[in-house]
């Protein structure tokens, strides 16, 4: 994927969905290059995709973020990320930003044809994710609701 | 899901294992889960896009994968989980990934895999599918791994 | 209240989405409205069961589902009646999924993510067409 080009697609599509579904401005920093791996604030939300491009999109934060942002959305308050409504919040989250960015990417290249896989979520404590010969870009992003990272790591796909 | 397509993950993943010298292994359970978990430290993730779509997860403890790097660099000891069992491990569940798609599309299933993502940490919970998991237990020298199957129909 | 009828009754509203979330989000746009949900449904297979026992005025439906998904739901839903009238919701909506939509007769969109007002007005675009 060529990710200088995309990665503009990706912080797009979270800039809107923070707006339309949260009512929360997001102020984005650069794009790094962040190598095979990264350390989770404590939530991340991925979503693999598959197609002329194959690899994942995470969406990560800390659990106290993604409770307010279920309370947000939801309208109820939850103690702890184990609670379903909780991680399946951030799922649909997830879920959004990432259908969004690859409808425009597919749009923008005919024949690309990425497709999603369900959205996935993991919650835990000095939680670190890899991918193991792939170089990921990331760019962190400042909430009212906090600190959020996305991150997206790429290769070319069989189609 | 399907008996068929659960037990090309199996074969897969059997396969795979056989090949890279981990011996032994014995399948000692198969069952649905709820959708939270927080039981294992090392979990990798493989995505599946086209004729089924979902989520295939490794799963096992540290002290398992480490084990399991070890068999694969032929004995050679590995004290931590770094970049080398993590290389490793990744690689392991690529390629049970890409054996289960080659035997699914022998069954006329066409199935494209992402990337694995190797997530390590601790007192981990995880949502991997809105609808059900299987998870299939296996046993071995190594110790225990857990392959859970969360794909829609 | 926009979701209510000329003679004051509620439009009946049929939610199917595979994210309890998006029902929630769908429940807390519509029903302030005066829109009633009368059934929902998680995935196309149960949505297809659902609509054999209620008489919705409008489905929702997300497109990506486990089991049967959304387009296959609709047409399957549309080959009962073919005057259902049903607005598909969602998060990817390339060029090729809106032109396979097409050709099975499903033209009305609702892009995800989607504001309160955006769906009561979509919803309501539909219903008095």
């Amino acid at each position: 994927m060529n990710l200088n080009q995309h990665m503009p697609m990706f912080i797009k599509a979270t800039v809107n969905v923070f707006k339309e579904m949260l009512d929360l401005k997001v102020s984005s920093g650069q794009v790094e290059n962040e190598g095979e791996g990264f350390l989770s604030q404590g939530f991340t939300v991925m979503v693999g995709f598959c197609g002329g491009w194959r690899g994942w999109f995470f969406l990560d934060m800390s659990q106290a973020t993604a409770l307010k942002l279920t309370e947000i959305l939801i309208g109820e308050q939850y103690q702890t990320v184990a609670e379903e409504e909780v991680l399946l919040s951030g799922a649909e989250v997830g879920n959004i930003i990432s259908g969004n960015a690859i409808t425009n990417i597919n749009n923008s290249q005919p024949g690309l044809n990425i497709r999603l896989t369900p959205p996935s979520v993991f919650a835990g404590e000095d939680m670190s994710l890899f991918n193991v010969r792939l170089s990921a870009h990331s760019v962190i992003m400042q909430t009212e609701a906090g600190t959020i990272k996305i991150n997206v790591v790429a290769e070319e796909g069989k189609g | 899901m399907d008996i068929k397509y659960i037990n090309s993950f199996i074969n897969g993943f059997l396969n795979v294992t056989e090949m890279m010298g981990i011996s032994g292994l014995q399948r000692t359970g198969l069952s649905k889960k709820a959708k939270l978990r927080t039981d294992n430290d090392i979990n990798i993730i493989i995505g599946l896009v086209g004729d089924i779509r979902g989520n295939v997860v490794l799963a096992m403890h540290e002290a398992t994968a480490c084990k399991i790097a070890s068999t694969m660099m032929g004995g050679m000891p590995v004290e931590k989980f770094d970049a080398m069992p993590r290389s490793a491990l990744s690689e392991l569940a690529n390629m049970m990934a890409g054996n289960s798609a080659s035997q699914l599309e022998g069954l006329g299933v066409k199935t494209n895999i992402t990337p694995p993502t190797l997530i390590h940490g601790q007192k981990m919970i995880s949502l991997i599918s809105q609808v059900e998991t299987i998870v299939v237990t296996f046993n071995g020298n190594e110790g225990q791994i857990e392959i859970n199957i969360a794909t829609e129909d | 209240m926009k979701g209510l009828k000329a003679d004051g009754s509620p439009y009946k509203v049929m939610s199917v989405d595979d994210s309890p979330i998006t029902r929630k989000m769908i429940k807390k746009a519509l029903e302030p409205e005066g829109f009633e949900i009368i059934g929902e449904a998680g995935n196309g297979k149960e949505a297809v069961e659902l609509y054999a026992k209620i008489k919705p005025d409008i489905i929702t439906m997300d497109v990506t589902m486990p089991i049967m998904d959304g387009l296959d739901a609709a047409l399957a839903i549309k080959k009962i009646n073919s005057a259902q009238k049903i607005i598909m919701l969602s998060a990817m909506s390339d060029n090729d999924i809106l032109a396979d939509a097409h050709a099975r007769g499903i033209d009305d969109f609702c892009s995800k993510p989607f504001k309160p007002d955006e769906i009561v007005n979509r919803v309501l675009e539909v219903l008095q067409r």
